[in-house]
C-alpha cells in the first residue's frame, strides 16, 4: 500500500471500529436503562405487595386482639358485674336503713350502666359484629356509645342506597373510622363528630369530620419520626390496602376532615 | 516501526501514568486492571526491543501473555466473586503450558491456541460480568461501574481478534499478505480502544 492508500485504510479503520464501539456502548447503556427501569418497578411492585402484606396481618392481629379483648370484657367483667348487680339487688332487699338503700339503689344504677357500656363496648370491638349487622349499624353504634358518655355530639348520614362492600373492606373501613374518631376525641380534643356516608353506584365514600383544634397536615406528614405522621400514614395505607383512597384536611383551629373513597369495582362485592 | 506503533505506546505510557497518578481513588479490581496494563506495557516494549534485536519475540508473548491474562482475570474475579472465574485462570495455564510443551512448542511458532482461548475465556468474563450487572441493576449509570469501560473495550476487542483470526485462517497463499496488513491495521486499531477503555476506567468516578 502507498502512504495515501495507507492514510484512507486507517483513517476508514479507525472510524469504523470507533463508530462500532461507540454504538455498542450506546446499545449496552439503552439496554441497561430500559432494565434497570423494569427492575425499579419490579422492587417498587414487590416492596408494595410486601407492605400490603404487613398490613394484612397487621390488622388481622388487631382484629384478633380486639375479638379476644371483647370476648374477655363480655365473659368476664360483665359476668363479675351481673353477679355484683345481683348481689347489690339482694342487698338492697335486706337492707332498711332507707338511707343505705338509696345508696345501693344508686351504685346498682351505676352498676347496670357500666354494664350497659361494657356491653357496647364489647360490640364495638368485636369484628363479628360487622358481619351481622353490616357497616352503617356497627358505626351508629360506634357513634351511639360516644354520644352516651354525654360529652360529645355525634351525627351519621348516609345517602344513596346502602350495598355490602363485602367483610374484608367493611372491618377495615370500620376499624379506620374507630381509629379516626379516637384520634379526633384524644388529640383533637374535638367534642362534635360528623360521619357522613354516601353509596353511589360506582363508588363509596365516607366523610369523618370533627371540630377539634386541627393540626398543620403538612408539617405532620413530613416528619417521618412523628408519631401522629404515623399513625395518619398507616391510615392512609389500610385505605390503599382495600384499593382506596385517603383525603386528609385539616388546619390549626380548623378541625379535621378524613375522607375515604373506593371505586365500587374495587371493593369485595 | 509505523507511526501507530507510536500512538499505541503512547496510548499504553499514558495509561500506565494516569493508573499510577489514580492509583489510591481506584477500586481493587481496578487496580489489577491497572497492574495488566503495567505487564501488557512491558511486555509490548520488550517484545519491540526483542524484535528490533532478535527479529522474533515470540518467547516474550508466550511468557508475559499468561500474567496479563491473570492479573485481569483476578481484576473480574474482584468484580464478580466467582469461583469459576478463578478455575479459568487454572485451565488456562494448564492448557497454555500444555500448548507450548506439545502443540505450538516455545519459541517455534506463535501460540494461536492459547490466544484463542484466552479471548474466549476473557469474552465469558466479560459477559458474565454484564449479566450480573444487567441482573441486579442497582448502579444509577454503567459508568460508574468499576469495569464496565475495559468490560466494553475487551468484548470489542475480543470480536475484532476473532474476526481477524478467522479470516486470515481463510486467506491463501497469494493473498495472505494483502489481508494480513488490513487485518493487523484493524487488530492494532481495535487494541488502541481497548487500552483507552482502560485509561477511562482509570479517571472515571467510581460509586
Amino acid at each position: 500500500m502507498d502512504s495515501a492508500n495507507d492514510l484512507v485504510v486507517v483513517v476508514i479503520v479507525t472510524s469504523t471500529l470507533a463508530g462500532l464501539l461507540v454504538a455498542f456502548i450506546i446499545l449496552i447503556t439503552f439496554l441497561y436503562q430500559k432494565r434497570r427501569i423494569f427492575y425499579r418497578q419490579d422492587k417498587a411492585a414487590m416492596q408494595a405487595a410486601f407492605q400490603q402484606e404487613i398490613l394484612q396481618t397487621q390488622l388481622e392481629v388487631q382484629n384478633l386482639t380486639m375479638q379476644q379483648l371483647g370476648r374477655e370484657l363480655h365473659d368476664n367483667i360483665g359476668q363479675l358485674l351481673s353477679v355484683l348487680r345481683l348481689n347489690l339487688n339482694v342487698l338492697e332487699e335486706t337492707v332498711e336503713d332507707e338511707g343505705t338503700r338509696g345508696q345501693i339503689a344508686e351504685s346498682n344504677q351505676i352498676v347496670e350502666q357500666t354494664i350497659a357500656d361494657v356491653r357496647a363496648l364489647t360490640k364495638s370491638l368485636d369484628g363479628d359484629f360487622v358481619k351481622d349487622f353490616g357497616f352503617i349499624d356497627s358505626l351508629s353504634h360506634e357513634l351511639q356509645r360516644i354520644r352516651k358518655t354525654r360529652r360529645y355530639q355525634t351525627e351519621i348520614t348516609t345517602s344513596g342506597t346502602p350495598y355490602s362492600l363485602g367483610y374484608q373492606h367493611e372491618i377495615v373501613l370500620f376499624r379506620i373510622a374507630q381509629e379516626v374518631i379516637n384520634n379526633a376525641l384524644k388529640h383533637a380534643a374535638a367534642t362534635t363528630l360528623t360521619v357522613s356516608v354516601m353509596y353511589e353506584p360506582t363508588n363509596f365514600e365516607i366523610t369523618i369530620q370533627d371540630n377539634g383544634k386541627g393540626f398543620d397536615f403538612e408539617g405532620v406528614m413530613k416528619n417521618e419520626m412523628s408519631k401522629s405522621g404515623a399513625g395518619l400514614r398507616n391510615i392512609q395505607r389500610r385505605a390503599e390496602l382495600i384499593g382506596g383512597k385517603c383525603t386528609i384536611d385539616s388546619q390549626k383551629g380548623l378541625g379535621t376532615t378524613v375522607t375515604i373513597s373506593i371505586q365500587r369495582t374495587q371493593t369485595g362485592d | 516501526m509505523k507511526w501507530y506503533n507510536y500512538t499505541y505506546y503512547t496510548i499504553l505510557l499514558f495509561g500506565v501514568v494516569i493508573f499510577f497518578i489514580r492509583y489510591k481513588y481506584l477500586t481493587v479490581s481496578q487496580r489489577y486492571l491497572g497492574f495488566a496494563l503495567v505487564v501488557i506495557f512491558i511486555t509490548e516494549i520488550t517484545g519491540r526491543i526483542f524484535r528490533e534485536v532478535y527479529g522474533k519475540n515470540i518467547v516474550i508473548y508466550s511468557l508475559l501473555r499468561p500474567i496479563q491474562f491473570t492479573l485481569v482475570g483476578i481484576s473480574f474475579l474482584k468484580e464478580m466473586k466467582k469461583k469459576w472465574v478463578m478455575l479459568s485462570i487454572i485451565f488456562y495455564f494448564l492448557f497454555h503450558i500444555t500448548n507450548l510443551l506439545y502443540f505450538q512448542k516455545f519459541g517455534d511458532i506463535y501460540d494461536s491456541y492459547s490466544v484463542n482461548l484466552a479471548n474466549v475465556i476473557n469474552t465469558v468474563w466479560c459477559l458474565s460480568y454484564l449479566y450480573l450487572i444487567f441482573e441486579n441493576p442497582v448502579a444509577d449509570s454503567l459508568f460508574e461501574l468499576p469495569l464496565f469501560w475495559p468490560t466494553c473495550g475487551y468484548l470489542f476487542f475480543n470480536a475484532v481478534t476473532m474476526i481477524v483470526f478467522a479470516t486470515l485462517g481463510y486467506t491463501n497463499d497469494s493473498t495472505f499478505n494483502n489481508a494480513f496488513e488490513i487485518l493487523h491495521l484493524i487488530r492494532v486499531f481495535s487494541s488502541h480502544f481497548l487500552y483507552i477503555t482502560f485509561f477511562m476506567a482509570f479517571i472515571q468516578k467510581n460509586k
